[in-house]
């Protein structure tokens, strides 16, 4: 720090490696943020599943499909209008459908969603086929019979691929 | 003219780090506190019944005849029926798994009873990489992933899921 031959007795302190620590430190953290690419939504607790493999990045053609059941306790924090209008639409319980960008749905309305969505791509495809993936996302308290019957309405309406979303269990997600 | 050059004041540019840093460090404040290490998402495939059949249930008709250009359906040796508690306080828990081969049917209290007579079926099994899960309704999401895990690293690859009992897909609220 201290110039020893300087006789002017510059006594600032040389700043360059503390800034290039913190960059560095800055870039490390910018790596690492998490930019929300996918339409995933943050209220799905996901299982651990050991044998969940990692996203294929290549399958840019995908629906995903944000499954929980409506827990009361768990919106509260939501203005007094949102609240009520939930607790209008669903009970304790009930199955609670989320895509992004859209209403929370029931599965009559998420039934005639899906299949506008078919009869959307299909149009639009280049050769008339529909080659999305579904991507269930399936919070962790769902009741088996909502999943199963989400999965099976998918089936029904057209959709061909389906795949499961699950916490890969080597990295435990803290609760 | 080069006397004139060494008489001139150097000038000595002086890059102004402080605010650099200033900034430097607000910026890597704001990523610290957003900093969220998330569980790494993955995915698997899984087996459900044709959509032949389900649309066949939902309509009621009885269900189309088989595709002949469809692969070979392989049929599962063994059958894992989960049964849930249905008490308030443990509600979707396993509460009995019935392992069901063509030998016969056997209970299993929890997963790491399942996965040793898993084992030993897989030896025995025709189908070695087949098994079929039947979870109860109410069974949740996450001990159906559990049990799926278990069949898994037991040594069967290819789970399926098989409808829960009483199930009807017309039913939708």
């Amino acid at each position: 720090m201290s110039h020893g031959g300087s006789s002017e007795g510059n006594m600032e302190p040389n700043l360059t490696p503390l800034l290039d620590i913190v960059l560095q430190l800055l870039m490390f953290f910018m790596m690492c943020v998490n930019f929300v690419t996918n339409q995933v939504s943050e209220e799905i607790v996901l299982p651990e599943s050991m044998s969940a493999v990692p996203m294929d990045k290549n399958e840019t053609d995908v629906l995903f499909v944000n499954l929980r059941p409506f827990i009361l306790k768990d919106y509260e924090t939501k203005g007094a209008s949102a609240l009520q209008k939930l607790t209008d639409k669903f009970k304790e319980g009930d199955p609670f459908i989320i895509i992004l960008g859209e209403e929370p749905m029931k599965f009559s309305e998420f039934k005639f969603w899906l299949r506008n969505q078919f009869n959307t791509i299909k149009r639009t495809s280049k050769d008339g086929k529909v080659k999305t993936t579904i991507v269930m996302r399936a919070h962790k308290l769902t009741d088996y019979d909502q999943v199963y019957r989400v999965l099976q309405m998918c089936k029904i309406e057209g959709f061909r691929q389906i795949k499961l979303r699950a916490i890969t269990k080597s990295v435990v997600q803290p609760l | 003219m080069s006397k004139r050059r060494h008489e001139e004041p150097s000038s000595e540019v002086i890059l102004p780090i402080t605010p650099m840093l200033d900034m430097a460090f607000q910026l890597l404040t704001f990523f610290i506190f957003t900093y969220n290490p998330s569980g790494l998402e993955g995915q698997f495939d899984l087996s459900l019944p044709s959509e032949n059949e389900a649309a066949a249930k939902e309509t009621k008709q009885p269900p189309p005849p088989p595709d002949p250009d469809a692969p070979p359906k392989i049929e599962a040796d063994v059958t894992i029926i989960v049964e849930a508690v249905t008490d308030d306080t443990n509600r979707g828990e396993i509460a009995k798994i019935h392992i069901k081969q063509n030998s016969g049917s056997i209970i299993v209290g929890d997963l790491t009873e399942l996965f040793e007579k898993l084992k030993l079926a897989n030896e025995t099994a025709t189908e070695k990489e087949v098994v079929k899960i039947q979870p109860a309704s109410k069974l949740k999401w996450a001990n159906v992933v559990m049990v799926a895990d278990t069949c898994r690293k037991a040594g069967f690859k290819n789970v399926s899921f098989v409808e829960p009992p009483g199930f009807n897909i017309s039913v939708v609220n």
